[in-house]
């Protein structure tokens, strides 16, 4: 380097500099990120342990364990937390079913001008609006929707507002988390894999089970812990196309003004579902590459 | 044959995939035209008044403001924040590091419900009454994630070669950061900027949870969905889709324009 015989005064400043410049770099933006992040939920899981006054419906600080036992007694609550969680799961399942026979489909055997026109078509929703879309579900599954006209000639009708379509909607909504970064890491497959997999004999969907989902699983999980937590906290599309169906997030949302220790309390089973998650994601080591 | 078979079972996949992908937004937009009763549920015909009278539902305008206003408020400063940060990540090794990313990694992790309770919750404590700010100061918290992950891998994809080279052509610190530095990471900083405005505009839940009586747009089509959302709703869910699309595609044509002039 042109400075490196300069005098030893300067360079003991740039050694010091660096981690001055650090600090400057992180100070303010990580205030921000702690200060807003970690206090709100320390202080959820204090108000959790708080109680509302019966007479002045007023919430009081204290100590009591009944919000949690009800969310863990009361069977209507129990089945909710099941739903959500089964939910969860389907959503991210059919994400990963859908996204990486596409994401092949895209990156080795799609012409590039097909290829492009599918990345932005696999992005497009990602810029129209959150409601807009729930609302357009609604449409599409509606008794005189498109669903039922298009099957109208199979004999097929839709099921009607109810998991099922939640599960569908939530699909839709997330699916771009998904199909992004698992399409990036099968373009970085290199072909010859493919060859080489066909050459000893490895048929369409072998090669896929040996070959290709080993080598995204990474990219899978990383796609899973959004689709995952995404749907564990979404509510609206279970009031827009689930009929009666009830999530986690509609009893959080249905008691956060009326009775917030409550809603904190719920609020704890979507946040332990999703540490559990992490920590077995983690164990992949898929997290470090995000 | 059973490889022409699995390659075209593989092109209809795709396909329904693709379909499944657009109906929504195509019926968005088809329904921005529909010459619709109070619900706009059904086609009954087309027509341009929806598109003519964009402001005509009272509050529809109104809180498409309110949702700039936090939009670009929250864009600048979550792009400047997360930008800082990932230089840090992208360029220091240091002790706490997997930490920052670990916290970096957490709000996106945060089932939306549970942020949107916990802020309330908070907002409450300090005294910040519900509102716009409470509601920028949460939408800069969740979109700086999204930020750092986006303009860390533009960091981290420079070649360091580059910056040597500056400094071997005597250009000091601040020099390379401003001539080399910030205009290879430009790019990454621009999509993070659309994608923070995009989130913040398009949130909900978040929103619903720490904007007391104020509206935004989003908060608008929920009001309006319990009496049937006018097609002026799908008029604006058109335009910003197009905007962004328009937005997306402009980038992609300066980045392809940039490459032919390198080579």
């Amino acid at each position: 380097m042109a400075t490196g015989t300069k005098s030893r005064p300067i360079s003991s400043f740039l050694l010091r500099n660096p981690r001055i410049r650090l600090i400057g770099l992180l100070a303010f933006p990580m205030t921000w990120i702690i200060g807003v992040y970690i206090v709100s939920l320390f202080l959820l899981l204090i108000t959790a342990f708080w109680y509302v006054d019966p007479f002045s419906s007023l919430v009081r600080p204290g100590f009591t364990l009944d919000n949690f036992i009800d969310v863990f007694t009361v069977p209507a609550y129990l089945s909710t937390s099941i739903r959500t969680l089964f939910i969860a799961l389907a959503v991210t399942f059919l994400c990963i079913l859908f996204a990486v026979p596409l994401g092949l489909y895209m990156a080795k055997i799609a012409r590039p001008w097909v290829r492009n026109l599918l990345a932005v078509a696999i992005t497009l929703p990602l810029w129209a609006g959150y409601l807009v879309k729930i609302i357009a579900m609604r449409l599409v599954f509606t008794e005189q929707g498109f669903f039922n006209w298009a099957m109208a000639p199979f004999g097929i009708k839709g099921p009607g507002f109810s998991v099922p379509i939640v599960i569908l909607t939530l699909t839709y909504l997330w699916f771009p988390y998904m199909a992004l970064p698992v399409f990036t890491a099968m373009r970085q497959i290199p072909h010859n894999l493919f060859d080489a997999s066909s050459d000893l004999g490895a048929r369409g969907f072998m090669t896929i089970y040996r070959v290709v989902i080993p080598l995204i699983i990474p990219a899978i999980i990383a796609g899973s812990v959004f689709t995952f937590s995404l749907s564990l906290g979404d509510y609206l599309a279970a009031r827009f196309t689930g009929g009666a169906t009830q999530m986690i997030g509609s009893l959080i949302a249905a008691n956060i003004n009326l009775n917030p220790p409550v809603a904190a309390a719920f609020s704890m089973i979507p946040i332990a579902f999703v540490v559990i998650y992490l920590m077995v994601a983690r164990r992949t080591g898929s997290l470090e590459r995000m | 044959m059973s490889r022409w078979f699995s390659k075209n079972l593989i092109r209809i996949y795709a396909a329904i995939a693709i379909l499944y992908i657009l109906l929504p937004i195509f019926y968005t937009i088809a329904f921005s035209f529909n010459d619709a009763d109070k619900r706009n549920i059904v086609w009954r015909g087309f027509t341009f008044e929806a598109w003519l009278n964009p402001c005509e539902p009272i509050g529809i305008c109104e809180s498409l403001g309110n949702s700039f206003k936090v939009g670009i408020t929250s864009t600048i400063i979550a792009t400047l924040l997360g930008t800082m940060i990932a230089f840090a990540l992208g360029r220091y090794n240091f002790k706490g590091r997997s930490t920052t990313n670990l916290l970096i990694f957490l709000p996106m992790a945060t089932p939306e419900v549970v942020l949107g309770a916990s802020l309330l919750s908070m907002f409450i404590n300090i005294n910040v009454g519900a509102g716009l700010v409470a509601v920028t100061i949460a939408h800069i918290m969740f979109c700086i994630s999204f930020v750092v992950v986006t303009v860390k891998a533009r960091v981290a994809s420079l070649d360091p070669k580059l910056e040597e080279a500056a400094r071997d052509l005597y250009a000091n610190e601040w020099e390379t950061f401003r001539r080399v530095t910030l205009p290879l990471v430009a790019p990454g900083i621009g999509a993070a900027a659309l994608l923070a405005f995009a989130l913040s505009f398009d949130d909900f839940i978040i929103t619903n949870f720490n904007s007391g009586t104020v509206n935004t747009f989003p908060e608008y089509v929920w009001t309006a969905s319990l009496r049937g959302v006018p097609p002026q709703a799908n008029v604006i869910g058109t335009l910003m889709f197009v905007i962004a699309l328009a937005l997306v595609f402009a980038g992609q044509v300066i980045g392809k324009r940039k490459l032919a002039k390198k080579s």
